[in-house]
């Protein structure tokens, strides 16, 4: 509790210093660097979106990136065929995000656990199967090249392109989390919190359960197709790939080694995946490997996730002050978010 | 006459062509304390749940209040006053106290979907939720998850939550079970403190319990309604007494001792 409020305390001059590091990045960073923070921006904000659903309403999604593979051919035949600007181009991107969400949520949120993560996935396999099959409009296995990367004009051309790119999501990803910060801590947030915990309870208090999950979807659809654009820009590229259940299992990942349910929790396992992608893949081709081996430490040491750390330190420290035996995990294994999503997909299968 | 607060028309449940309850119908007038009793299996859990709107009815209508809430789903139901607390108690277990209680109040307050400022800023609402904590002596555990707390905390916090949303009919499965021998008399009292204007549905197998607090009692048999009557008529009832009381009662008694 006294931590809790500690931290609480100091949680907006931790925001403001991590602001500031953010825009003063260009300037120190070299340019390889900054690519790979864009990206984590970008990879963030889906993980953030991702946890929405997995983290804050329990729903097990594997098909988060149809989202933002979506957002991302928004994006790209746009730029393609019409030549739309930028910030236009997102916010349909955006629409189209949700009202993909809008039209399976329907079908998809009859299910739970195991039958959700199923059908979400075969949402993406059709997805993908669409655009890999339509080659005259899509591209096919090509992809759309040749998306141009859109410029911040007020920067009046001072900084690098990687840099005026990477101003351009900061501002877009930081306005989108900050709009989620505020799904997530009000009334509506907790609701959902009351579903991954027990919906019919929630239910019997009057909540249309039903409904508060069908607004998650559209919203966690929305935020996903705003990365899903971003990165196309990115890249310069959209392809099959980015919508290949793959990535949303990535994302999955993501969620769940920072912290699922937690509102950092994304972005630290974004940070962590993709330095180890970048970094590690620079001496091992084993990424992947070493990847699997911090997945299963962290799910088993820390099973709320790598965000809790910190305090489960603290508790560590406190106990052997005590000289007393070590105490469990925060939470007993099974009652973690994560862990209580994958628990309903075992009960209902 | 006033309108019953709950009326039950020819009821059935059947669940996987099994007949769980049979043929219920029954009136409970506002403010009454009605008892529904019966031995293990009986349907009593199973009829709570079709009046809540958890289960569907196969036959039969329900009203609350004069109002065919039949076709409802269980959280619009909640809309004309009615809440049900559960055999285990309802409360979100990785959720602390207050945020329970605080669930509770938001869906009082605000839209359905709730989409509103930030719960924490929200002074009013952290105000009642002081207030409702006090009230139930959940002060000294406001912040703790619940799952933390020992079974009788857990049903003060499931009650204090539905109490925040003044339900006008309220339903109890088994409140008393699971609390210590000595937790009974201060749960009794309390049940009786109720506001008279409230009207309560209790399924209870502490006979102690409903027989200081209920008006009428409805004895449930293999799903179908077997007696109906003032505690006295049911307590001299010779069928209730064969099929049910006798050995309710002893059981009780000799685990009690
Ligand atoms: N979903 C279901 N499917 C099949 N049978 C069920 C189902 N739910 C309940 N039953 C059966 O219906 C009967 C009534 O169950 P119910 O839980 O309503 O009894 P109860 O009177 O509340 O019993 P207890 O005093 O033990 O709580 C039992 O025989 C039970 O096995
Ligand atoms: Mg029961």
């Amino acid at each position: 509790m006294n931590a809790k409020s500690i931290s609480a305390q100091w949680r907006p001059a931790a925001i403001l210093g991590l602001l500031v590091l953010l825009l003063i990045a260009p300037f120190v960073l070299p340019t390889y660097p900054l690519s790979v923070l864009t990206e984590i921006l970008i990879f963030t904000l889906f993980a953030m979106s991702l946890n929405i659903l997995l983290g804050y309403a329990g729903l097990p999604s594997l098909g988060h990136s149809a989202f933002f593979g979506t957002g991302g051919y928004a994006v790209g035949l746009l730029a393609k065929y019409l030549g739309t600007p930028a910030p236009l181009a997102l916010l349909i991107a955006v629409v189209a995000g949700i009202a993909l969400a809008l039209i399976t949520g329907p079908f998809v949120l009859r299910t739970h656990g195991a039958y959700f993560l199923i059908l979400t996935l075969s949402l993406t396999q059709v997805l993908f199967g669409i655009v890999w099959l339509w080659r005259r409009v899509t591209g096919g296995d090509d992809g759309l090249p040749g998306i141009p990367t859109p410029k911040l004009p007020f920067l009046l051309g001072r900084v690098s392109d990687t840099a005026n790119f990477y101003y351009l999501t900061l501002i877009v990803v930081g306005i989108a989390i900050a709009t989620i910060a505020w799904v997530v801590r009000s009334p509506f947030g907790l609701a959902l919190v009351g579903i991954r915990e027990n919906e019919r309870y929630l239910e019997g208090l009057g909540y249309p359960t039903w409904t508060l999950k069908y607004v998650a979807y559209a919203l966690a659809g929305g935020y996903g197709a705003l990365a899903g654009g971003l990165f196309a820009y990115f890249k310069g590229f959209v392809g099959p790939g980015q919508i290949s259940w793959l990535l949303a299992g990535e994302g999955m990942v993501m969620v769940i080694l920072g912290g699922a349910g937690t509102f950092w929790g994304p972005a630290i396992g974004t940070i962590l995946v993709l330095l180890l992608r970048y970094e590690v893949s620079a001496f091992t081709q084993r990424w992947v490997m070493i990847l699997g081996i911090v997945f299963i430490l962290t799910v088993l040491l820390l099973p709320q996730g790598i965000v809790r750390l910190p305090n489960r330190i603290r508790e560590i420290r406190a106990q052997l002050r005590r000289e007393a035996p070590l105490p469990r995990p925060t939470a007993p294994a099974h009652h973690t978010p994560s862990e209580r999503a994958v628990e309903r997909v075992i009960e209902r299968s | 006459m006033a309108v019953p607060a709950l009326q039950l028309e020819h009821v059935s449940k059947v669940i996987g062509g099994l007949t769980i309850l049979e043929d219920i119908s029954l009136t409970v007038q506002p403010g009454e304390r009605r008892a529904i009793i019966g031995p293990n299996g009986a349907g009593k859990t199973t009829l709570l749940n079709v009046i809540a709107g958890f289960l569907p009815a196969t036959r039969g209508r329900v009203l609350v209040f004069g109002r065919d809430v039949t076709k409802l789903p269980a959280h619009r139901r909640v809309d004309v006053g009615l809440l049900k607390t559960n055999q285990q108690p309802a409360v979100f277990h990785e959720l602390t106290t207050r945020q329970n209680i605080l669930i509770a109040l938001l869906r009082g307050r605000h839209s359905p979907l709730g989409l509103g400022g930030l719960v924490e800023r929200d002074r009013e609402i952290q105000r009642l939720a002081e207030q409702v904590l006090e009230e139930w002596g959940l002060l000294d555990v406001s912040d703790v998850e619940v799952r933390h707390l020992p079974h009788g905390y857990q049903r003060r916090v499931e009650l204090a939550a539905r109490f925040a949303l003044r339900p006008k009919l309220l339903l109890l499965d088994e409140p008393a079970a699971g609390l210590a021998v000595d937790e009974i008399p201060a749960f009794i009292e309390r049940l009786k403190q109720l506001p008279r204007d409230m009207t309560v549905v209790l399924v209870e197998h502490s006979m102690r319990v409903v027989f200081s607090f209920a008006d009428r009692i409805t004895v449930l048999h293999h799903g179908a309604v077997l007696a109906d009557g003032t505690p006295d008529e049911i307590q001299q009832n010779e069928d209730v007494q064969a099929a049910y009381l006798a050995g309710a009662m002893r059981g009780r008694d000799a685990g009690a001792a």
